[in-house]
């Protein structure tokens, strides 16, 4: 079977998700600084997708973030 | 003089559908949860759905807005963006005679529920009912309005066509986005913050079983919700995209094609991995395959929303192991990997395959329009970096001042005697050994 992989449980876990959030609303912000000021389809694309991928990238930390709480038997 | 033309008839007849929907999600959340709290459950459903018509009559239906109605504009870059509908409260100027405008308030007023709906079958078995009232009140009259407005109230969403030549603007036809990814990352905001049933995973975080205890309740509410989405699919295509009544026969097509796909995909991949097709996996597939076909079930052929379909069973069936084992996220009801996973698919699917816009004599042009995908993307990651921090950081407050997870009394005892002091089978008592340390 599986294991659920390891969290971050420590005191770090609050500044990890505080620092995963931040990093998904930046990846929107750079994706709507592309829309509203890149005109060309090429570099408005690939910034799209850069801002996606920072999105990505707080995903990850927001779920590392976010452990199960183990010792939640009697 | 009454402004219900044939194809607003025809509309409200299959808003008349929707109720299906939630009544299939209700049952599908109750029979995936623990038998000693499905009364609580059906329960919450009803009040979900209760709190979420009051709130969006109060304010949900002001900010949506419609297209054709004043609306709180930023400018940026020279172009406007329109961001917050200006509407009146509790639906004032709002006439009730079958206008488009009264369809869509009839319309939103089920929809923000179903959308209410799904982050109960991730909270399912420790969710307080009280918790679940305030959350849906949040998402129902902020939440929902707000990203519905940008998506079918003529919002910055819907205006990337028109400010930025990125295909039609975003486009989804029934609510892949607005109805099931909302739902589906608040039910993911929930599952963080309430934290895994007890007894779901040992001290090593290997997870255990915890089975539904009623798969007849889940496969019939997959046959409701058959139904709630022809509703749905239909009723928005005609009443955001301008689809001709005609639209629906191949709406209604698209919709069964694409959850009979997801769902004999996730049986056959259920199959392959375990030696025996999973019932609950199935049901998910099928729900999968709904919301993404939520999507773009008015602007393809039914062969690619048959594709879509397949692909939306896979997703939804890897996803739901995914959350389990790898990432921990104790989610009962499989909402997330069936709404945010398969309505995001859905969504994508739109940039894809959809042919774009519909000729007021029905006919499609031959290929997707230029950035399409684009504008698709922008709203993914709008769902993804907006959304979800936004529904997150509702029900966190919330949390810090109304604890939302039920006491380990009360996850004991069950919900329904807990919260409610009676069962929903109180002739049946029996209980596992699911507290017993392993």
């Amino acid at each position: 079977m599986a294991r659920a992989a390891p969290g971050c449980a420590g005191p770090g876990a609050g500044r990890m998700k505080i620092l995963g959030f931040v990093l998904l609303v930046s990846g929107w912000a750079i994706v709507l600084t592309a829309v509203a000021l890149l005109t060309e389809d090429l570099p408005r694309a690939a910034f799209v997708l850069a801002g996606i991928g920072v999105e990505i990238v707080g995903l990850a930390l927001v779920i590392r973030a976010h452990p199960a709480r183990r010792g939640e038997h009697e | 003089m009454s402004a219900l033309s044939n194809t607003n008839a025809f509309c409200v007849a299959f808003i008349l559908l929707v109720p299906l929907a939630g009544a299939g999600l209700a049952l599908i959340n109750t029979g995936l949860g623990r038998s000693r709290g499905a009364a609580q459950l059906m329960m919450s459903s009803l009040c979900v759905v209760s709190i979420a018509a009051l709130a969006y009559f109060v304010c949900g239906f002001a900010f949506q807005g419609r297209p054709d109605q004043s609306a709180h504009w930023l400018t940026i870059g020279g172009k406007p963006w329109s961001w917050l509908g200006n509407g009146h409260l509790f639906l004032h100027h709002v006439e009730l005679d079958g206008s488009p405008a009264s369809l869509a308030a009839l319309l939103g007023t089920l929809t923000a529920g179903i959308a209410a709906l799904i982050p109960l079958g991730a909270g399912a078995d420790r969710w307080r009912l009280g918790a679940c009232s305030i959350s849906t009140a949040l998402l129902a009259g902020w939440t929902y309005p707000l990203f519905a407005h940008w998506v079918w109230g003529g919002g910055w969403l819907a205006q990337l066509g028109s400010n930025y030549g990125l295909g039609e603007g975003f486009i989804d036809a029934g609510g892949a986005s607005t109805i099931q990814v909302i739902g589906g990352l608040t039910a993911l905001s929930i599952a963080w913050i309430l934290g895994p049933r007890r007894g779901k995973y040992t001290h090593e975080g290997i997870p255990t079983a915890i089975p539904g205890h009623n798969a007849v309740l889940v496969l019939f509410g997959c046959v409701l919700a058959l139904a709630g989405w022809w509703g749905l699919n239909s009723s928005g295509a005609i009443l955001f995209n301008g689809a001709d009544r005609g639209v629906a026969v191949r709406v209604l097509i698209n919709t069964l094609l694409s959850a009979a796909s997801a769902a004999l995909a996730a049986a056959v991949a259920t199959h392959a991995r375990f030696g025996k097709p999973d019932a609950s996996l199935t049901a998910n597939g099928w729900i999968g395959g709904l919301a993404a076909s939520s999507g773009a079930c008015a602007f393809v052929d039914p062969l690619e929303a048959a594709f879509i379909g397949v692909m939306a069973g896979i997703v939804v069936t890897l996803s739901v192991e995914w959350f389990e084992l790898r990432v921990a996220v104790d989610d009962p009801g499989g909402s997330i990997a069936a709404h945010a996973m398969g309505g995001l698919w859905g969504v994508l699917s739109v940039g894809i395959f959809a042919r774009l816009p519909i000729e007021a004599s029905g006919v499609q042009p031959t290929a997707p329009r230029p950035g399409q995908w684009l504008a698709q993307l922008v709203g993914i990651a709008t769902l993804v970096g907006f959304v979800l921090p936004l529904t997150y950081g509702l029900n966190w407050l919330l949390n810090r001042v109304y604890p939302q997870r039920a006491s380990a009394e009360g996850e004991r005892q069950g919900m329904d005697l807990y919260e409610l002091g009676a069962g929903a089978y109180p002739e049946f008592m029996t209980h596992g050994e699911e507290f017993t340390e392993r």
